[in-house]
C-alpha cells in the first residue's frame, strides 16, 4: 500500500518537472526521486567549496595523432535510453580528434581514461560464475533483458551486456575517486562482509556492511549527532536486504541523489540502481572478483589525482 | 534532471553543483534510472544444446554417475561422466554417421566401459555388470568401484577453497 502510494508520487513528481524543461533540447535525464530536494540543498550548501568542483585541463588536439574515433562509441539516441536504443553522449564530450594517450587528454572528454576495459575479461567473469542468476521463479520482470535465457530453469546472464554495464560502473567509479569523492561500498550476504570491508579499507574508502536503519541518509544529522558529508557513490554488491526485501540504501541513494553503482541479481530491481551490473552476487568467487575490479578502479582514479595534484 | 532543473531554475549555483555531475554528464548510464521506466517484455528463452538429448537418454539410462565438480572454471575441471558419453557419442557420429541413434548410443556407452568407467543402468542397485559377467563375486565389483571412485575423492578441505584470501591482493 505504502509502496504503491511512493510509487505514485514518484511518477507524479516526475510528470511534473518533464513540464518544466525545454522539449527540444539533448536533457541530461536525473530521474531520481524528487521529494528531498530540500534536504539535499541543505546538505550541499554544508558541503566545502573545494570539494565540489575540481578544474579541468585544457584540452590539446592534434590531427597529427592518431584519433580515438575506435574507443569512442556513437549510439543512436532513443527515448528512454532502453538496451536497443543507447543514448549518445553529449557532444561536448565527444572529441573523436582527441589523442589515445591519456596524458594528454581531460579525463572526461576519454572514453576510458582510466583503462577500465582492461582490468577484466569476459572469460574472468565466466569463470567467477557471474553469469549464474536464480532460478525463474525469482525473476524481477525488470532483470528479463539482461538474461541470456534460462538453462532448465536457472537463469542465466547474457555476459556480454554485464561486461559493458560493469565498464560504465567502473569507469564511473574511477573518475568519482579522481574527483576526490568518498565511496562506500554495501554487502549483506554475511559471508562476504569481512572480504568486503577489507576491500574498502585496503582502498581507503567506506563501507556500511550491517544493518541499514532508516536515516542513515535522510536524517544523518539527527542520526550522527551532526552535518554529516555523504557518499558520493555507493557501490552495492547486494541490492536485496533480505531474500525478499530491497535494501534501504537503494532508495535513500536515490533520494539523495547520490548515484549507485549495485551488483543486481535476477532477483532484484535494477530501476533505481544509477549503473546496475547484472551478475551473481551470492558466489564467493562473483563477489571477490567485483571487490578486486572496484578496489582497483578506485585505486587507479586516486593515483591518477595524486599525480596531478604533484605536477 | 533534478539537478539540471535546480541550476536552470537558479536553486542551486552552477558552482555548487555536486561531485558527480559532470561525470554523469560525460557518461550517462545506458539505461535511466527511472521508477516508472516500462518493462522490456523479453521472454525468457530455454537454452538447449543439440547434445541435449543425448544427455537426457544417457541419464535416463544410468541416472547421474560419478561426482561432478563444479567448483573450478570449466577448463580446469575434469570432464563428468555424461561429457565423456556425449563425446564418444559425437566422436563415433563422425566417424560412422549411417548408424542409427540407437547403435551409436550403445557404441559409445561400450567405448566408455572399455575405458574403465562404471555404467549401471539407473536404480538397477548393485548387481555384477554385463561387460564384466564371469563369475566375479560381489566383493570384485565393489573394489573395481572402489578404486574407480577414489580417482574423483572429495576431500573436506578443497570445499572451502573458494573462501581462503589469494595472494594476490
Amino acid at each position: 500500500m505504502l509502496a504503491l502510494l511512493w510509487l505514485k508520487l514518484t511518477a507524479m513528481c516526475h510528470y511534473k518537472f518533464s513540464t518544466m524543461t525545454r522539449p527540444h533540447k539533448l536533457r541530461i535525464k536525473l530521474h531520481y526521486n524528487q521529494h528531498a530536494m530540500s534536504l539535499y540543498r541543505s546538505a550541499v550548501r554544508l558541503l566545502p567549496a573545494c570539494l565540489r568542483v575540481t578544474s579541468r585541463r585544457a584540452l590539446v588536439t592534434s590531427s597529427a595523432r592518431t584519433k580515438d574515433h575506435d574507443l569512442h562509441l556513437p549510439t543512436p539516441a532513443g527515448p528512454l535510453g532502453t538496451w536497443a536504443t543507447l543514448k549518445p553522449r553529449p557532444e561536448k564530450y565527444v572529441d573523436t580528434e582527441a589523442d589515445i594517450d591519456p596524458s594528454v587528454t581531460d579525463p572526461l572528454r576519454h572514453p576510458d581514461y582510466f583503462g577500465v576495459r582492461e582490468l577484466f575479461t569476459m572469460s574472468d567473469l565466466f569463470d567467477a560464475r557471474v553469469h549464474l542468476g536464480h532460478r525463474e521463479g525469482s525473476l524481477n520482470p525488470y532483470m528479463a533483458e539482461f538474461l541470456l535465457g534460462s538453462r532448465l530453469g536457472h537463469c542465466v546472464f547474457d555476459l556480454e551486456r554485464t561486461a559493458q554495464l560493469l565498464r560504465d560502473a567502473l569507469n564511473f567509479t574511477a573518475h568519482i575517486a579522481y574527483r576526490g569523492g568518498i565511496i562506500m561500498f554495501v554487502c549483506r550476504s554475511p559471508q562476504h562482509v569481512h572480504m568486503v570491508e577489507r576491500t574498502a579499507m585496503e582502498c581507503g574508502e567506506f563501507s556500511h556492511c550491517r544493518h541499514w536503519p532508516p536515516g542513515v541518509f535522510t536524517d544523518s544529522t539527527a542520526l550522527f549527532g551532526g552535518v554529516t558529508r555523504l557518499p558520493d557513490l555507493l557501490v552495492l554488491l547486494n541490492t536485496l536486504d533480505t531474500v525478499l526485501e530491497q535494501h534501504g540504501a537503494v532508495k535513500h541513494a536515490a533520494k539523495m541523489l547520490i548515484p549507485t553503482v549495485g551488483v543486481v541479481d535476477s532477483n532484484c530491481d535494477p530501476r533505481l540502481v544509477t549503473y546496475p551490473v547484472p551478475g551473481n552476487d551470492d558466489s564467493t568467487t562473483a563477489v571477490r572478483l567485483y571487490c578486486k575490479l572496484f578496489s582497483e578502479a578506485i585505486r587507479r582514479g586516486k593515483a591518477e589525482r595524486e599525480k596531478s595534484a604533484v605536477v | 534532471m533534478t539537478v539540471s532543473g535546480l541550476i536552470r531554475s537558479g536553486s542551486l549555483n552552477a558552482n555548487d553543483r555536486p561531485l558527480w555531475y559532470d561525470i554523469y554528464e560525460a557518461f550517462p548510464p545506458r539505461l535511466e534510472p527511472r521508477f516508472d521506466r516500462p518493462i522490456k517484455v523479453k521472454p525468457v528463452q530455454p537454452i538447449f544444446y543439440q547434445e541435449d538429448s543425448v544427455r537426457a537418454r544417457f541419464q535416463q539410462e544410468y541416472g547421474s554417475p560419478g561426482t561432478l565438480q563444479l567448483r573450478r572454471s570449466p577448463a580446469a575441471r575434469p570432464a563428468s561422466i555424461c561429457d565423456q558419453f556425449v563425446a564418444q557419442f559425437e566422436a563415433l557420429r563422425g566417424v560412422s554417421p549411417q548408424l542409427s541413434e540407437q547403435e551409436l548410443f550403445e557404441a559409445a556407452a561400450d567405448a566408455l566401459r572399455a575405458s574403465g568407467v562404471t555404467l549401471r543402468r539407473a536404480g538397477a542397485g548393485p548387481e555384477p555388470r554385463a561387460a564384466s559377467a564371469e563369475g566375479e563375486t560381489d566383493p570384485a565389483p565393489a573394489a573395481a568401484t572402489a578404486a574407480a571412485s577414489e580417482k574423483e575423492l572429495l576431500r573436506v578441505a578443497d570445499l572451502f577453497d573458494e573462501q581462503k584470501p589469494t595472494e594476490k591482493r
